[in-house]
């Protein structure tokens, strides 16, 4: 259950926006933390595949991203910093059934998939509500609930907490450190990482620490803030 | 109220199949644009109407659909006054919008997954053409997802304007729209492929 960065290097244009990246990930749950423009975005979304590589290879249980995308999708749920942008069905219950349908599973088995993910976060009783009409909060549950539909061995979230008022980046929070799946945060907000295993500095597209959170966010917080 | 979306009932609109709502769909837009006399068309779109009622619809949901075609009605109405009088104009929004409310009628009362199993299967003689069936349907039924978000996004980038001084001229803000659009669109197809759309 690995996920691997192999000399990774991603170039949009004239941009080099990651360079030369070489790791493993195998932790339960791992951090990634950088200023704007670090390439931290776009090293999330090497993971499953959003983005590839222009040298390199990224693998994730051994399959690569440039030619295994649908599968490690399946594998690897992403979440979005923007909720709103994540929804792509026009009510709740079509909405967290999307994932399981895309994937290939029945009506039925979709939808029971969908109803178990829904019912997880107390949205059961929405399920037949216009998704548009939901609060910020009920959204960002419902982007994860689409995501756990398909119950993937990792989850990925970019920027969880940007959007949310502090109470709701709290609860966001204790939904992510309640999920049985592997999970990489990807935040400039280093106080969400109390408990994670591992974070990984990134700065102007290298990986520049790599250690436990205390030594991680202590050099983040000396060196680039 | 959002157009376009699912509402649960049991009324013999929600029973019938997605096919033969789209067929009763297709001959009605049939019937609507071949009827000439003003009369036989104001039948036919309080037909309509009568069917909203039966399906358990509220007018509120029929007013937010109308909504969203307002400017588009009123822009048709003025330039088909201009060139081709009253009554011209007239039987060209009322053929729109009884079309647009027949449509919306469809929409309300079929769950996405049938209609995309009813298209699906539709689209699958094409299959052989190169045509993948799933993905047609998709895009014809994600289509109903971007009304109102088009509609929101459109209110948004008005208001934004109002907020700074500006008037209700819609015009201007238009560009902002696009462009914001054009964003938001590129947002939602990274999410449709992280979320299993696609084959790659």
């Amino acid at each position: 259950m690995t996920i691997t960065f192999d000399h990774v290097a991603v170039r949009f244009g004239d941009l080099d926006v990651l360079r030369n990246v070489s790791l493993s990930l195998a932790e339960g749950r791992v951090g990634v933390i950088g200023n704007n423009g670090s390439g931290k975005s776009t090293f999330a979304r090497l993971i499953n595949g959003l983005v590839l590589p222009t040298s390199g290879r990224v693998t994730v249980e051994d399959l690569d991203t440039r030619t295994h995308g649908q599968e490690i999708r399946k594998r690897v749920g992403f979440v979005f910093q923007n909720p709103d942008a994540q929804i792509v069905m026009p009510t709740v219950a079509e909405d967290a059934a999307f994932g399981p349908r895309a994937h290939g599973f029945s009506g039925d088995e979709a939808n029971a998939r969908a109803d178990a993910a829904l019912a997880l976060f107390n949205l059961a009783h929405l399920k037949h509500r216009a998704a548009f009409t939901l609060s910020g909060g009920e959204k960002q549950s419902l982007a994860l609930a689409g995501v756990l539909a398909l119950d993937p061995a990792w989850v990925v979230f970019d920027e969880p907490t940007t959007m949310l008022d502090r109470n709701r980046a709290k609860a966001a929070m204790t939904v992510i450190a309640g999920l049985s799946q592997r999970v990489i945060v990807v935040t400039h907000h280093v106080e969400l990482l109390a408990g994670f295993e591992r974070v990984i500095v990134l700065s102007n597209g290298g990986v520049v620490c790599d250690d436990t959170p205390e030594r991680a966010i202590a050099y983040y917080v000396e060196t680039l803030t | 109220m959002i157009a376009g979306v699912y509402q649960p009932g049991n009324s013999c609109f929600h029973r019938a199949t997605p096919g033969l709502k789209l067929a009763a769909l297709a001959i009605y837009a049939v019937a609507l644009s071949v009827v000439e006399q003003i009369v036989l068309l104001m039948g036919l779109s309080a037909l309509v109407l009568v069917a909203w009622q039966i399906a358990g619809l509220t007018w509120a949901q029929l007013s937010a659909n109308l909504k969203l075609l307002i400017w588009i009605l009123l822009a048709l109405f003025g330039f088909q006054l201009f060139v081709a009088g009253f009554w011209r104009a007239f039987d060209t929004i009322l053929t729109l919008a009884a079309l647009v409310v027949a449509a919306a009628l469809v929409s309300h009362t079929t769950r996405t997954d049938d209609m995309l199993d009813t298209l699906t299967a539709a689209f699958s003689p094409f299959a052989r053409f190169g045509v993948k069936p799933e993905d047609a349907a998709f895009v014809l039924v994600f289509t109903v997802r971007l009304v109102p978000f088009v509609s929101i996004v459109g209110r948004e980038a008005i208001d934004a304007r109002r907020a700074r001084g500006a008037g209700r001229n819609p015009v201007p803000a238009l560009v902002p729209m696009v462009i914001r659009l054009m964003r938001e669109t590129d947002a939602l197809s990274e999410a449709l492929v992280a979320r299993g759309f696609g084959r790659t």
